[in-house]
């Protein structure tokens, strides 16, 4: 048994944060699969450990952590190896400014993934099935998220609204790696952590924003970040996202 | 040099102000008030493109999000004094702001608001809020739950969280004499600056029979010399509309 314990989804948005930053540790650790498209967040048996039902969570000497970005930053100071924090103040300000940009957004592409992806997946169980499901659900948030998900079927001008939202989103953070080689400046920080785990995928659900020549410096950066073994590891180990994952991680080194 | 644009004891605001007054730091403070708008202001909008309150510049970085910049002033200042140097009681005071600010934030923000304010003033402040060009617009799942959350009653949902952030607050206290563990820290001072007003405006919920450790708590945050003049800076008891 490992010295850590990880009870996650995928390697993507907030359940994989820790996956990558561990693995940026080299840290081995047991890898507790959650399936959230069945809704395993709200078992009893993960609601033991997570009251909350959010995922990811870690557990590391006995104590569980559930706070996907601090959790990030545990990591980089409890383990030997290379700091992702970095240690100027303002340099942790922004970072942390960045992580709290990045979870705004990914609000909004969140959108796209239910309308592709999750959404019709979670419809194909039935509606008393569903139903069952959803009032397990522990807090009141998390009830009226996953309700309104799981029903959701969105417009076109929603949909529209969302890339739009997703493509200005891109520019931003075109903009700021063009001035610097990671997000919060100099050094690869927690913010890249947490903006990867969120935004490796929009060469392929926004291509037309997410391309060399309307975000140049995005897609530089992508491709250093896809290049760190680190990044390798974590997807070797997806169940279900790591055909789509070293897809684009090829094209990206072909157009480089 | 250290600026603070801030809206007084409102709680984002009188948080720093605390957090400046505790470190002993020189600062240069800039009331910007959002009840006429003067957060939407194009000075105020270079600092604060949505208009947030407040806004620390520090020696020309301008800090707009107030959680990471209370951290910021904790850890470029602080030298521990305002919160754990080691990894994981850092960690727990992370997770006690991510938790609780946006849980009580928005929704003591709002219990205040529609108690000491009158239906017309809403109103017109809001008339006047819609009007203010280039705000964004909530996008993506914060729309959709947005329109979700609207046919809940707003008000009594505000008292159930604020609830459930109390009930999390004696339950730390129980086991800590400050909220995020065995030393004053800046999980105490953001909580502080949320809570200290609720046994005025709920006091059937925050009083002394069913909230005993945190009157506890908050008499001895009042009483330190460092809070009281933050108090003093900040003018009387406030409460701006929700963000």
């Amino acid at each position: 048994m490992a010295e850590v314990e990880v009870h996650t989804w995928e390697p993507n948005s907030n359940a994989g944060k820790p996956l990558f930053a561990l693995a940026e540790k080299g840290v081995p650790y047991d890898y507790h699969y959650i399936n959230i498209l069945d809704f395993e967040q709200h078992q009893p048996e993960y609601l033991a450990i997570n009251p909350a039902g959010t995922v990811p969570t870690m557990i590391h000497k006995g104590k569980i952590f559930t706070e996907s970005t601090p959790m990030c930053e545990y990591i980089s100071a409890a383990f030997p190896g290379e700091s992702f924090v970095p240690k100027d103040p303002k340099e942790r300000y922004r970072m942390r400014w960045w992580c709290r940009q990045t979870d705004v957004n990914a609000a909004a592409l969140s959108v796209l993934g239910w309308h592709s992806f999750i959404g019709p997946m979670i419809r194909k169980k039935s509606p008393e099935e569903l139903d069952r499901l959803l009032a397990r659900i522990p807090t009141k948030e998390r009830r009226i998220f996953w309700s309104t998900a799981a029903k959701a079927t969105f417009t076109e001008e929603q949909l529209d609204g969302a890339r739009k939202r997703i493509g200005a989103w891109v520019k931003t953070m075109d903009d700021r790696l063009s001035q610097s080689p990671w997000l919060a400046g100099p050094t690869f920080s927690v913010a890249d952590i947490v903006a990867f785990a969120n935004f490796y995928a929009l060469p392929m659900s926004v291509p037309e924003y997410a391309n060399k020549e309307n975000a140049p410096h995005y897609i530089d950066w992508l491709r250093r970040i896809y290049a760190r073994p680190a990044t390798t590891e974590t997807f070797k180990q997806s169940r279900s996202l790591a055909q789509r994952a070293f897809e684009i991680k090829e094209q990206l080194e072909a157009n480089a | 040099m250290i600026e603070l644009y801030h809206n007084g004891a409102a709680a984002a605001s009188l948080k720093l102000l605390i957090a400046l007054k505790e470190l002993d730091l020189e600062f240069s403070g800039h009331a910007v008030d959002p009840q006429t708008l003067q957060n939407w202001s194009e000075a105020h909008r270079k600092l604060a493109p949505q208009g947030q309150l407040p806004v620390l510049v520090d020696d020309g970085e301008v800090m707009n999000e107030s959680q990471f910049a209370l951290q910021y002033l904790a850890e470029a200042y602080g030298d521990h004094r305002l919160a754990p140097s080691d990894a994981l009681g850092w960690y727990d005071v992370q997770a006690w702001l991510n938790i609780n600010e946006p849980a009580l934030g928005p929704n003591v923000s709002l219990i205040g608001w529609q108690q000491t304010t009158s239906a017309e003033a809403r109103d017109a402040y809001r008339a006047g809020l819609a009007a203010v060009p280039g705000r964004e617009k909530q996008a993506g799942w914060g729309a959709v739950l947005q329109d979700a959350e609207a046919n809940e009653d707003q008000l009594a949902n505000a008292r159930e969280k604020t609830a459930q952030a109390l009930s999390r607050i004696e339950a730390a206290l129980a086991e800590n004499d400050w909220v995020a563990g065995p030393d004053y820290s800046i999980a105490d001072i953001s909580t502080f600056a949320l809570v200290r007003t609720l046994p005025d405006l709920l006091p059937d919920m925050v009083n002394r029979t069913n909230t005993p450790r945190t009157m506890g708590w908050l008499e001895r945050i009042n009483a330190r010399p460092a809070v009281k003049a933050a108090l003093a800076a900040a003018g009387g008891d406030r409460y701006d509309p929700p963000a």
